[in-house]
């Protein structure tokens, strides 16, 4: 049985059967014998290798883009069966089973897809919630701050009267506090600032008349309350807010003098 | 080893099974395909249609009359040989005479894709022309052995036993 074997092997009839170029007959008798004895189905097995090596090694590389193509291929070729075939009600059956399970598997996406968008909804309104809150909590702690300020005895509290010459209706109110050269602006009482204009508050010393900028009012349509923090205020014998060019001035305009007020 | 399961699965029609077989012999057969189309777009469409086919006529192999990858060597062999014998290939193609698939080894432009993992291409560099050939029209181009002894003019006894000879040579890598 060995020496037949080996026969078999040296004659290189294996080698044909691996490239599939016997005659049919032949292909089918070099199977049985393979079958029967594993000494030439290994020798087999190592000429499939060696062929699969050396036809792999020759490739350039073939697109990864071709199974897709080939996979989209299968996919029609099985349409193109259902629609040609005749009318099988057990494959019917199946693809209308198929398509209730699609339609399922969509409608079921497109819920989840809905709850997805409705808990991120949600997330966004919680979290503009808290935001608000938050805000709320600073200005309530913003105003006990200015509460305490203001209640302290050691401030000064200055009306701003009208300057008449420009306006006889705007008024303001300066708390000051010296000590910590702070000072809080309250503007309730004057008008909007036209578009590009702003409101400059001004420390005055009056002997010389020396003004100096305290600050400038750039935010004063977005305060709800027109309270206004102003700190590092130099030693003051009197307050004075004018209307200036957006970004401020470097003197007080005269002529936009709306309240003026002494310490 | 033959993945004798997974053929199993594929003839039952299982998409995984036919994934797992592409993985397994695409690289392999697109290498025998581009030997005979000597153009890599050709070669591409051509594997399309080869592994469409599989899937298609999976039932259709039988362990009876040789190995699963003869069955599929055949089947890209003979969808190349279509292609080149079309008319449309004709009229494109320019590079006829390109001698052997030792010519794609030979060359190391067209091997861009680097599959030669275990360094048969350094072997069959070694080999005698009359091998390059012989091995070239039996496994490549699947000439029949009389086919190939005509067209190597070498007697018919002979071409087994030197397509033997010359394969054993490539063997040593592998069984090294």
């Amino acid at each position: 049985m060995i020496m037949e074997a080996n026969e078999y092997i040296e004659s290189g009839q294996l080698e044909l059967f691996v490239y599939g170029v016997l005659p049919e007959n032949e292909m089918i008798e070099v199977a049985e014998a393979i079958e029967k004895n594993p000494i030439l189905k290994e020798e087999v097995e190592q000429i499939e290798k060696t062929a699969l090596h050396l036809a792999r090694a020759v490739s350039p590389g073939s697109k990864p883009e071709n199974f897709v193509n080939i996979y989209q291929g299968l996919k029609e070729q099985k349409q193109v069966v259902s629609i040609s075939g005749k009318q099988n009600w057990s494959a019917i059956t199946a693809w209308a089973a198929v398509a209730v399970l699609v339609f399922g598997i969509f409608w079921m996406f497109q819920q989840q897809t809905s709850l997805s968008e409705d808990l991120e909804q949600a997330q966004i309104e919680k979290q503009e919630i808290e935001n608000r809150l938050l805000d709320a909590k600073d200005d309530l702690d913003g105003q006990a701050q200015i509460l305490a300020f203001i209640r302290n005895n050691t401030i000064d509290v200055i009306d701003l009267p009208p300057n008449e010459a420009v306006t006889n209706s705007a008024y303001a109110k300066v708390f000051y506090a010296a000590d910590s050269q702070k000072a809080y602006l309250d503007l309730q009482g004057l008008p909007d600032p036209p578009e590009g204009m702003v409101y400059q508050a001004w420390s005055l010393l009056m002997n010389p008349l020396t003004p100096s900028s305290i600050g400038v009012i750039d935010d004063f349509a977005s305060s709800e309350s027109k309270l206004f923090e102003l700190n590092n205020i130099p030693t003051s014998e009197a307050f004075g807010i004018t209307l200036e060019p957006a970004g401020g001035s470097e003197t007080p305009t005269l002529s936009n003098l709306y309240v003026l007020g002494t310490v | 080893m033959q993945p004798d399961l997974l053929i199993e699965r594929l003839q039952q029609k299982d998409e995984r099974a036919f994934a797992k077989i592409y993985e397994l012999y695409s690289e392999n057969i697109f290498g025998v395909i581009h030997v005979i189309v000597k153009d890599v777009a050709i070669a591409d469409e051509v594997m399309q249609d080869v592994f469409l086919k599989v899937w298609d006529k999976a039932e259709t192999y039988t362990g009876k009359k040789g190995r699963f990858f003869t069955w599929l060597l055949n089947i890209a062999r003979n969808a190349a040989i279509d292609k080149v014998r079309s008319k449309a290939f004709k009229n494109s193609q320019k590079n006829q005479d390109l001698e052997t698939f030792a010519f794609f080894l030979e060359n190391d432009e067209n091997l861009e894709g680097k599959t030669d993992s275990i360094g048969i291409g350094k072997l069959v560099e070694k080999l005698k022309p009359i091998c390059k050939r012989v091995i070239d029209l039996l496994f490549f181009k699947g000439y029949t052995q009389t086919e190939a002894s005509e067209a190597l003019e070498i007697p018919l006894g002979t071409v087994k036993s030197r397509n033997r000879n010359c394969l054993k040579k490539l063997r040593e890598v592998i069984e090294s």
